[in-house]
């Protein structure tokens, strides 16, 4: 049975901004990052060797291109769209919770919704809704 | 110089032992600042600016993301690894270590000038001992590195003779660097100085003015990845086969070599090699066993970074047995670097138990001779360990 939790209000977390959280269920804590206007949660430990991945830096990161003189150059790329763990630096997507190199280990994720205060109150109560309006909305978190 | 920092007057007793589990042979601590160093030294070092001729912050290899853990360093701005209370929470509380051997990062080889750098050793074990290894050390964690220049054979005995004997100190600390490779005769102070007390020589690679930190044999790195997995492995591989092929063991058949933060596995391919070698072209030596005996007497390897293998991590495990861990490895963190690895996830999952534990402690345990239990204190409390 998921639980849900208040993150805070959208407006307190525009695009770039990220926070961590935490519910009793997830003692470690949740990463909630705002990644081009959506928001998406990844559990405060890495898969590697269990280090505080959410407090790592959120940046984008080098990739091999071809210029036009055909040589071999590097160019920065998706940037805000990465997570580096502050251990081993492992770099992580946050919108999937892969590695952004070849492998099985994936962070765990959380659906992250955006509910209008009318929702949150009818939610409260114990029903169903469909969101109305983003005004004042809250980032609701399901664990 | 270190009263700002607050500590418990005297060891609050918790009563109780706690058997040793695990300890770690590469943690690194600084001072608060480089003036703290400087006040250790005497004249003439400390009044011939030494700050312009030793700068303490460099042109480095460095990784995207700085070399510190991201959860390590100090709020309040002062160098990664200066903080007691920090350290002693993130090395015993949260994935918890018994002992800590401390390798302090930032005065070893710095200079030009071999005398200086001698000078500069000195002030860092003066501190050491000033701090690390007793006013941050109320609760008996922390065991201390002579450190010394290795530039300055005939200085770095001296100072070794300074503190044996001192129990703060359990070995030597020295650089990946050197004019020559370490079985070279211009060495030969260093080691029967250590020999003489009964001390291991740890190697940790650093750079500095005279220790250039992307030299390979074939010319210099661009790339932090390139140095970090290259320079270590590379010095380690040369000076293991010179102290064996120039007789080091056999006038000290008591001295013992540990490689830190330099790998493990390549070792066995190079061992092999120089086996095969050593049956056809070693007659011209004096030495009296095989490589691979000098290595299990005389080698020690500190685990991080720890070798993975993120296709097949099951199959790591037996390339670990095979290359003799069980004997040959001994566990360590390079807390706080940003590479830090935690006791409890760093190893093979798929080790034996008795390998496991061998590599954790007893290793470590027989060459540093460290007790099997130690008093509880207050880490022990915290870290639910009594």
């Amino acid at each position: 049975m998921a639980t849900r939790y208040v993150v805070g209000p959208v407006s307190s977390y525009p695009p770039g901004s990220s926070t961590i959280v935490y519910p009793d269920k997830v003692k470690s804590g949740i990463g909630v990052f705002n990644v081009g206007g959506e928001f998406y949660a990844l559990k405060n430990t890495c898969p590697h060797m269990g280090g505080p991945l959410c407090k790592g830096r959120v940046r984008g990161t080098t990739e091999a291109c071809a210029k036009d003189d055909e040589r071999l150059g590097i160019q920065w790329v998706r940037d805000g769209e990465i997570i580096a763990c502050p251990w081993h630096h492992w770099e992580f997507e946050i919108r999937t919770g892969r590695t952004i190199f070849s492998s099985r280990q994936r962070v765990r994720s959380y659906p992250v919704t955006v509910e209008a205060p009318e929702t949150m109150e009818r939610l409260k109560k114990g029903v169903e809704t469909v969101p109305v309006s983003v005004e004042d909305a809250q980032i609701i978190l399901e664990i | 110089m270190t009263a700002t920092i607050a500590r418990p007057e005297e060891p609050r007793s918790q009563g109780g032992t706690v058997e040793v589990t695990v300890i770690d042979t590469d943690v690194h601590v600084e001072p608060r600042s480089f003036e703290q160093i400087v006040s250790y030294m005497s004249p003439p070092w400390r009044d011939r600016a030494i700050s312009d001729r030793v700068p303490f912050r460099r042109p480095t290899f460095a990784t995207l993301e700085g070399g510190g853990r991201g959860d390590s360093i100090p709020d309040d701005g002062s160098f990664l690894g200066s903080d007691p209370e920090m350290a002693g929470r993130q090395l015993f509380v949260d994935d918890p270590m018994d002992y800590a051997i401390l390798l302090p990062w930032s005065f070893r080889g710095f200079t030009v000038d071999p005398l200086l750098d001698t000078a500069l050793s000195a002030a860092a074990n003066d501190w050491a001992a000033d701090t690390w290894l007793s006013k941050y050390n109320t609760e008996n964690r922390y065991i201390g590195s002579i450190t010394v220049s290795v530039e300055d054979p005939v200085g770095a005995a001296r100072e070794i003779e300074r503190w044996a004997g001192d129990p703060r100190f359990k070995q030597v600390a020295i650089t990946h660097y050197g004019p020559r490779p370490f079985g070279h005769p211009m060495y030969a102070p260093i080691w029967e100085a250590a020999a003489r007390h009964n001390l291991p020589v740890a190697i940790h690679f650093r750079g500095g003015a005279t220790q250039p930190l992307g030299w390979t044999p074939t010319g210099t790195l661009q790339y932090f990845v390139e140095y970090h997995s290259l320079i270590a492995p590379l010095a380690y591989a040369a000076h293991m086969v010179s102290f064996i092929c120039n007789g080091v063991f056999d006038r000290h058949p008591n001295l013992k070599v540990l490689f830190i933060e330099g790998g493990f596995l390549w070792h066995q391919p190079v061992l092999d090699r120089l086996e095969r070698h050593w049956k056809r072209t070693s007659h011209e030596l004096a030495a009296k066993k095989t490589p691979r005996e000098y290595i299990r007497d005389h080698f020690r390897f500190a685990t991080q970074p720890i070798e993975e293998s993120i296709t097949h991590p099951d199959r790591i495990a037996t390339l670990f047995e095979q290359a003799n861990a069980a004997k040959l490895l001994m566990f360590s963190s390079d807390w706080p670097h940003y590479d830090f690895d935690p006791p409890s996830k760093a190893l093979p999952r798929s080790l034996e138990p008795e390998i496991r534990k061998r590599i954790l402690c007893e290793n470590a345990r027989e060459i540093y001779n460290l007790p099997k239990t130690r008093p509880a204190d207050r880490f022990d409390l915290e870290a639910g360990r009594k």
